[in-house]
């Protein structure tokens, strides 16, 4: 009797396992899938007088092959890559932006000035005016191109955080749902190996969106946190990221995340502060930090040419005998109060020292007795109990009632860059001379110098150019050593994480090998106990 | 330790893309030249990028100003030589004038070259530059500066110069003060003039008198008078006061206040002459004045001695404008002396620009051929490795 029970046990145990060993074949090519493999015990022996006598095998669990360990740190890793790798694609674009070849801003630059240089020598000659009009057009028109297309790169990194975010809400509902369906299926007392499997792979795509961090539940739930803090996945709820239109400043996306848990819900703002990891934090930084940065950085040298340009050349006269006008438009500063403000308070801006401005936007908070001046591009704030100031060479001002709570928002130079444009465009309405008579080039020679002139926060025009192009070609070079550092680190990830839970197919092969030989070592048992029967049988006829 | 077949051959996959992507990189590079494309490739030195185009960009119009100021600077060099030999021609005849065998019509034919000789000066003076300016103009570059106005010429432009920008902050002057060169020349010796007065009836003749001691000149008015014996008195008509006095013997010296002056001849009781700081006159009134004393008829001796006396003033004053149209054409050779050396500055700058621009833009072709050919290698040695290891299966085993 119990012969042919060991015999069957071991059958069975030997059927499972190949049965593991194919699956795990199967799912050779299965992202995320974790090697499975049977957990074999010995059925306890039964007592007789000569002891215990086996009983055969028993097969207690079906398990996979998991290191909690790992598989976080590939979580990490893949948020940290993805994040790295999403703003380096981006941010390479703005780097192409400002290459220094022959359609570089910079050429459009060197073009204008030399054609200053040139004209001033000849000042009756129509030929060299028409020349720096045309490369006064072109240079503008250059930097308008460039602004244009990094607001262009601004409303595709929004489409882009749009995308992100429905990927994001769809995953962490996913999520949720498979925390349900795992709860449900541990009360089986067994775990749903493919189950947990799938969680841990919606959780590595996740992060491939967004940097997140879980934490395991007693009911077999993992909730998930954003990196800043707030909830996106409690057990069976998902909470909801969405896009709201900024209330202070239009034109901008704000990002916020929507957690419930037991029923109450807490709503707070993802900012390129607080957020890590994933697309998501590289496109909100890419959009609020990079992109901005480089805006103004344009915006301040494209208003401070024009404001430079302009001041020489309305010391000149022109050949027809009138005073030199504007060579330039530019976009004043743009400044406004905050909608929510109760106060009736209004700002006003004007650059008083065009050499120490400093390309950042600025945001001011009224407390009731202090002014409190934000510099949003390295954040330092200074505070000042009453206005009219002069801060960064802008003379600010807010006149009205202002009430406590009430705040303004400055950007001195964001459109500059778009706006310029070359306010002549007949050649003898330029002001070479200071005088009308057509050999004076002393004003052409003034124009000419202004290029070599220190201009810039103790730079020339060419050089504060230089200036931007080293910090955006070092932000994004920075990036670019980011995503390969973190795609190492990825790979490294991906090799621990195949070590512990990948399929090897030479193993599945033996495996193969080996639980088919037991099969058939088992049903031989089988025929041996059969055999043993029919020699118990002939004996009784 | 056990490696998952499905990553391994992911892994072997991306070396293998890592490989090929780099040796495109690398081709790239070979096909381009440039090892810096964007400013990410070489963030240190970007802005040096931008600055030195800069630099060569700029080298580039100063380099077309040296062109256009080398033609206008030996334009004006070459217009004030002709100057000076038109100059010297006139003061040539002028000498000729005072052939004591020369009669009324011989002055009158001198006074015709002379005629033709102011006018080719004015011709000069009204010279145009390349761009169809005039150069001697100053800022009023488009009007014709020297014109005929009344018995005189006047000159219509003025004193305003014009720089080229040849360099940073270098600029030379492209054009003449066209006052300068032909207006404002002081007459006489260049210190002092002296004349015979023209109601003088003897026949006596002053020379254009040397500065002695030039310290100890006044600046101020003199009149020589010839008063009966024949005595002289020189007086300082500036403070009315009598200098030197004495008795005058034909072709003595007088010296006085630093000036010292010959008398030849006979005087009459009764003539002056002039001693004088004489205004500043125009090389055209200097020939007119020649022209006009030289058309008159002479008659007698006092007649002569008029002659003489105008003939001699011009011909000193001649020399003044020959002088300076001397030194106006050595300024001009001293600034095509600054031009050239800005020429050569702004060549030098401009290839070291070139060079610097080169090591940092540029590829090292011999090295980035050899990291080529070794990028080719590995890139083979991944395919190979990874068509060799894809074989290797315990699965062709089982039968």
């Amino acid at each position: 009797m119990s012969l042919l029970g060991v015999g069957t046990s071991g059958l069975a145990a030997a059927y499972a396992a190949i049965n593991a060993a194919s699956n795990n074949v199967a799912n050779v090519n299965t992202p995320g899938y974790s090697r499975q493999q049977t957990v074999q015990t010995t059925m306890p022996g039964q007592y007789s007088g000569i002891g215990f006598t086996g009983r055969g095998v028993a097969v207690a669990t079906i398990q996979r092959a998991f290191d909690a360990q790992t598989t976080a740190q590939l979580q990490f890793a893949q948020s940290q890559a993805s994040e790295y790798a999403t703003q380096s694609k981006l941010m390479s674009r703005v780097d192409r932006l400002f290459a220094s070849d022959d359609l570089g801003i910079n050429a459009a630059m060197d073009r204008f000035f030399s054609s200053l240089t040139e004209a001033a020598a000849r000042p009756a000659d129509l030929a060299s005016r028409a020349t720096v009009i045309a490369t006064g057009t072109q240079m503008a028109g250059r930097l308008n191109s460039a602004a244009q297309q990094l607001d262009e790169f601004g409303r595709n990194v929004d489409l882009g955080v749009r995308t992100t975010v429905v990927r994001i809400n769809e995953i962490a509902s996913q999520i949720a749902r498979t925390n349900d369906a795992i709860s449900l299926a541990l009360g089986t007392g067994q775990t749903p190996n493919d189950l947990m499997d799938q969680r841990d792979e919606l959780i590595r795509q996740l992060n491939e969106q967004v940097g997140v961090t879980t934490l395991a539940q007693s009911d077999g739930s993992l909730n998930v946190f954003l990196t800043s803090g707030p909830a996106l996945v409690v057990g069976a709820t998902a909470g909801r990221v969405s896009i709201g239109a900024d209330p202070i400043v239009p034109d901008r996306q704000i990002i916020g995340i929507t957690s419930t848990n037991n029923g109450s819900t807490t709503t707070s703002q993802i900012t390129a502060n607080n957020i890590t990891g994933g697309a998501l934090a590289a496109q909100i930084k890419f959009r609020d930090v990079n992109l901005v940065d480089a805006k103004n950085e344009l915006g301040r040298l494209a208003t401070t040419l024009a404001i430079r340009f302009n001041e020489v050349h309305a010391l000149g006269t022109n050949l027809n005998g009138v005073t030199g006008q504007p060579l330039f438009t530019a976009a004043n500063p743009v400044s406004f109060a905050s909608p929510a403000n109760t106060g009736a308070g209004t700002m006003s801006v004007v650059i008083s020292d065009p050499s120490s401005v400093q390309a950042s936007d600025y945001r001011i908070d009224f407390d009731g007795t202090q002014y409190s001046v934000l510099r949003a591009s390295d954040g330092r704030r200074t505070t000042y109990s009453s206005m009219p100031q002069v801060i960064d060479g802008l003379t600010i001002n807010i006149a009205g009632a202002v009430a406590a709570g009430d705040s303004f928002q400055l950007q001195p130079f964001r459109a500059g860059a778009s706006s310029i444009a070359l306010a002549i465009n007949d050649p003898r309405a330029l002001a070479l001379g200071l005088t009308n008579t057509s050999g004076d080039n002393r004003n052409g020679l003034a124009l000419a110098a202004v290029a070599d002139n220190v201009v810039l926060q103790g730079l020339t025009f060419s050089q504060a150019f230089g200036e931007i192009s080293a910090k955006i070609g070092t932000t994004t070079r920075g990036l670019q050593t980011g995503r390969d550092v973190s795609a190492q680190l990825l790979q490294q990830a991906r090799a621990d994480q195949s070590v512990v839970s990948g399929v090897n197919l030479d193993e599945e092969a033996a495996k193969l090998i080996r639980y088919q030989q037991a099969y058939q070592a088992s049903a031989k048992v089988i025929a041996t106990a059969q055999t043993v029967f029919q020699s118990l049988l002939e004996m009784g006829r | 330790m056990r490696v998952g077949t499905a990553y391994a051959h992911a892994a072997m996959s991306a070396r293998m893309l890592d490989a090929q992507a780099r040796l495109y990189a690398t081709q790239d590079m070979l096909s381009s030249g440039r090892k810096v494309s964007t400013p990410a490739d070489d963030p240190v030195n970007s802005s040096q990028i931008v600055t030195t185009q800069a630099g060569l960009a700029a080298q580039e119009a100063y380099k077309a100003n040296q062109n256009y100021l080398d033609g206008e600077l030996r334009r004006l060099e070459s217009t004030l030589g002709a100057v000076g030999d038109s100059i010297s021609s006139a003061r040539e005849t002028l000498v000729a004038a005072g052939n004591a065998a020369y009669g009324n019509s011989d002055r009158r034919s001198l006074a015709d070259k002379l005629t033709s000789e102011r006018a080719q000066l004015l011709m000069l003076a009204n010279t145009r530059g390349s761009d169809g300016q005039f150069l001697f103009a100053g800022h009023q570059s488009n009007l014709l500066p020297f014109y005929q106005s009344g018995s005189a010429i006047a000159y219509a432009g003025d004193n305003g110069t014009r720089g080229v920008g040849v360099g940073p902050g270098l600029t030379i002057q492209s054009n003449a003060d066209g006052f300068r060169v032909f207006m404002g020349i002081n007459p006489g010796n260049g210190s002092f003039t002296t004349a015979a007065s023209a109601t003088n009836t003897g026949s006596a003749r002053i020379d254009s008198g040397t500065v002695a001691t030039a310290s100890a000149l006044t600046g101020h008015n003199y009149q020589l008078q010839i008063l009966p014996g024949p005595n002289y008195d020189l007086i300082d008509t500036t403070l009315g006061t009598s200098v030197v006095s004495g008795a005058f013997t034909p072709g003595m010296s007088i010296s006085a206040d630093g000036m010292r002056f010959t008398v030849n001849g006979t005087p009459a009781a009764g003539d002056t002459f002039q001693i004088g700081q004489g205004t500043t006159q125009s090389v055209f009134d200097m020939l007119d004045q020649a022209i006009a004393a030289l058309r008159k008829p002479v008659t007698n001796d006092a007649d002569r001695a008029k002659v003489d006396d105008a003939v001699r003033q011009a011909a000193a004053s001649l020399e003044q404008a020959f002088d300076n149209a001397l030194s106006k054409r050595a300024e001009v050779g001293g600034r095509m002396n600054a031009l050239d050396q800005a020429t050569r500055v702004s060549e030098e700058v401009a290839y070291q620009g070139k060079v610097l621009l080169g090591q940092i833009q540029d590829v090292d072709y011999a090295e980035i051929a050899s990291k080529f050919t070794q990028q080719q290698v590995a890139l083979q040695a991944a395919l190979s490795a990874y068509a060799q290891t894809s074989r290797l299966s315990l699965f062709d085993y089982l039968r």
